[in-house]
């Protein structure tokens, strides 16, 4: 069994990252840690009949409403599968997850500079020792998981996670130290603390914490 | 008598602030907008305080979270802790709620969400007019003159109160026990759309918090403050009064019924304004 993950990124300024940024920087006291915060969306297909390949790559790129070309950018990768689990029963989020990469809106690109594309989830090259790069999924918890949209697709049986990451670029002592830091402002539990994920409303989980090698 | 001072909160992207401070003014008390940009320490001037609805920084991330982290929204907190009320319309309730000032329970713990509509066979935005009735156990500042159903337009996605704490959720069972719950016409409780317009946790339409000093409300009472703004065709006594009224213009511009929420500002004239 496989899985896709199809992600959609906007090409220009994301007005939704820049402000909350902006928040966390301005107005949370995170302008000390937080350098950079990045926002992606996440359709990840599996289940039976799904194959990371062409054909399913293919009838990503035909779901229209997915994104628009002229705004956004996409890449479709093999993935670990296991997403669908941890967003159905709180099991650990599949690691390495991103696998390889199928298919971008690059295609010109030569292999090895499409291989730049893989760090899809980390763009922000990490610069300093102090420097760590963590991505939360977070889904709607009512319909995040569903069945697959109307289209046309390889299989039906498959089931979709639509999700969002957030991966922020901070300071910290550790990688831990990074996860706890970006828990803390993420997770909205309270008015001080935390702003992207309402977990009344989203789940969520860590998908990926790398620190400068 | 000196009239109390009232602040309606502006921030970007809230548009109905014009209409909130006519019907503040309407109950006799002075309103004056504040603007996210001025010194949030201009709040202390205030008696009360008024967030009204639209789309504060164009909903991003979520309905009311980016304005809830701000300096103005940590000055109003200071303000609501002394006993001072705050009432929060559409956006502004979204705001209210993302800030953990209602319910409350603990000042600023976010233990509820306004979450999308779920309304059979559609989704988004989604406005009609919709009844509205107060739990009588659940009395508050704002809630204590509402004796009967009152008419008033919703215009939102994310109205449904929701909460995964079930303890909290419990305490809504009973309609008495609900600050504000949707309703048929006669004020038994809606349970389905389009009485309930957004299967909102009991039918919860507004949800109050600091011991019903702060309240959460989702229909716009500042868009039912005058019987000219009732439809005609409205069902029930104030779809009556509305017709009654007929073209005589005298009648029409008497209170609607968003007052009866509204005109609760009134009493701070009598408390001992700011």
């Amino acid at each position: 069994m496989s899985a896709l993950a199809f992600l959609v990124h906007h090409r220009s300024v994301d007005l939704v990252g820049v402000t909350a940024l902006h928040a966390l920087r301005s107005d949370m006291g995170f302008d000390q840690v937080v350098i950079s915060l990045r926002r992606d969306d996440a359709y990840i297909l599996e289940g039976k009949g799904v194959h990371a390949d062409r054909d399913w790559a293919d009838s990503c790129l035909a779901q229209a409403h997915w994104f628009n070309p002229n705004k956004h950018r996409h890449a479709a990768y093999e993935a670990a599968p296991g997403a669908l689990a941890a967003a159905q029963s709180g099991a650990a989020w599949p690691r390495p997850w991103l696998e390889k990469l199928l298919a971008s809106d690059r295609p010109d690109l030569a292999e090895g500079e499409q291989e730049g594309l893989k760090g899809w989830l980390a763009a922000e090259t990490l610069e300093h020792d102090d420097e760590h790069r963590v991505t939360l999924a977070a889904w709607d918890r009512e319909n995040g998981l569903a069945a697959l949209p109307h289209g046309s697709w390889p299989s039906r049986e498959a089931r979709m996670l639509k999700a969002q990451l957030w991966t922020a670029v901070l300071r910290a002592e550790d990688l831990d130290h990074a996860c706890a830091l970006v828990q803390r402002f993420a997770l909205s539990e309270s008015r001080q603390d935390g702003l992207l994920i309402h977990p009344h409303m989203e789940g969520w989980a860590t998908v990926g914490a790398t620190a400068k090698v | 008598m000196s009239r109390a001072q009232v602040a309606v909160l502006q921030f970007p992207g809230l548009n109905c602030e014009t209409e909130s401070l006519r019907v503040l003014e309407r109950v006799g008390v002075d309103a004056a907008l504040v603007r996210w940009n001025e010194p949030a320490s201009r709040l202390t001037e205030f008696a009360g305080f008024f967030i009204p609805g639209g789309w504060s920084y164009q909903d991003r991330v979520r309905a009311g979270a980016i304005a809830s982290k701000s300096a103005l929204m940590d000055a109003l907190t200071r303000e609501v802790e002394k006993g001072k009320p705050a009432l929060g319309i559409c956006n502004g309730a979204q705001i209210l709620v993302e800030s953990g000032l209602v319910p409350g329970r603990e000042t600023g713990r976010i233990e509820m969400g306004l979450a999308h509509n779920a309304i059979p066979g559609r989704e988004g935005y989604f406005s009609r007019w919709v009844f509205v009735n107060a739990g009588e156990r659940a009395s508050s500042f704002f809630t204590e003159n509402i004796r009967e159903p009152i008419a008033l337009p919703v215009a939102h996605a994310e109205g449904r109160f929701l909460t995964r704490d079930v303890a909290l959720a419990a305490t809504y069972a009973d309609p008495s026990d609900r600050p504000l719950y949707y309703c048929d016409a006669e004020g038994a409780p809606a349970d389905r759309w389009p009485l309930l317009p957004n299967g909102s946790l009991h039918g919860l339409a507004g949800v109050s918090g600091m011991d019903g000093q702060v309240l959460a409300f989702m229909p716009h009472p500042e868009r039912s403050a005058w019987l000219w703004q009732v439809p005609e065709d409205l069902p029930g006594p104030w779809g009556e009064r509305r017709r009654a009224a007929a073209a005589d213009h005298r009648k029409l511009e008497q209170a609607g019924p968003g007052m009866e929420l509204l005109r609760a500002f009134g009493k701070l004239n009598t408390r001992g304004a700011s």
